[in-house]
């Protein structure tokens, strides 16, 4: 077998696992999302749950939160929703993303790399890449929202008497994706070039 | 295309068949075919050249230029 299908197939494996652990990621998220809707909607007495941690995250910044400034359970539960979302969402375009990926992979596994199905999926790829970023930016702007409405009061009071005067929830998001989605078209490009030399070899005798 | 090739013409003044060609220049009978009818975009020297060699004659025997009509 020809080194670079040995290779492709490798990969498409590799690929096959990432879309197994993204449909498990996609189902507990929903699963874990219904839940937190559940038990917001059902509102049981939710000082029982023992589950609900006293922790705050700033970025990569974890605070332990002490009993005296506890967190309403309520919000805890609101933002957790909206973490699962995001993840759901990018577990979504993460299937989508395998999805075209293992169809770039399909002809090289059969030793034939320059089909026209591989610069249309790498377009593809790329147009989902600028897709997932214009998301992934909304997304990361109502989660630093919704973090500010439900745990501004708590931060507040966190620093109250600190010297910090003033907190405000920016918007931080990845742009490096455009910068993927740019290389993804160039790409594209070339494959579509190869695909016609490719065609002219063949039509050679 | 405004090449033509004319391969059937020389194989039938020649009085050789696909088969015969095919072995003598080395080139697959299903590709010959090909080439007789007109399928392929480009010819390879070194398979004019062996094509050439076999039914003896020149390389304008077998390519025929005719200009389309706008």
């Amino acid at each position: 077998m020809n080194p670079l299908c040995k290779t492709a197939k490798t990969l498409d494996t590799v690929f096959q696992i990432a879309k197994i652990l993204l449909l498990i990621a996609c189902i507990a998220s929903a699963v874990a999302a219904i839940f937190a809707g559940a038990l917001l909607l059902l509102g049981p007495d939710l000082e029982n749950f023992g589950f609900v941690e006293q922790v705050l995250e700033l970025g990569a910044v974890r605070l332990s939160i002490a009993p005296e400034f506890e967190l309403p359970v309520e919000n805890v539960l609101c933002h957790g929703l909206t973490s699962l979302g995001l993840l759901s969402v990018v577990s979504v375009f993460g299937l989508l993303a395998v999805k075209y990926i293992r169809n770039i992979l399909t002809p090289m596994t059969e030793g034939e790399p320059f089909r026209s199905v591989v610069a249309r999926n790498l377009k593809k790829l790329a147009w989902l890449s600028i897709v997932y970023t214009a998301v992934r930016f909304f997304l990361d702007g109502l989660e630093s929202f919704l973090f500010g409405h439900f745990f501004g009061d708590t931060v507040a009071k966190l620093i109250e008497g600190s010297g910090i005067t003033h907190i405000s929830y920016d918007i931080e998001s990845d742009m490096s994706f455009l910068l993927v989605a740019g290389v993804l078209f160039l790409l594209s490009y070339v494959f579509r070039y190869a695909e016609e030399l490719q065609k002219l070899s063949d039509e050679t005798l | 295309m405004s090449i033509i090739l004319r391969l059937d013409r020389v194989m039938a003044d020649r009085k050789i068949s696909l088969n015969e060609l095919s072995e003598k220049v080395g080139v697959a009978n299903v590709n010959l075919s090909k080439l007789k009818n007109g399928h392929v975009s480009a010819i390879r020297f070194s398979t004019l050249e062996a094509i050439c060699d076999v039914l003896d004659c020149q390389p304008g025997d077998i390519l025929e230029f005719k200009r389309e009509e706008a």
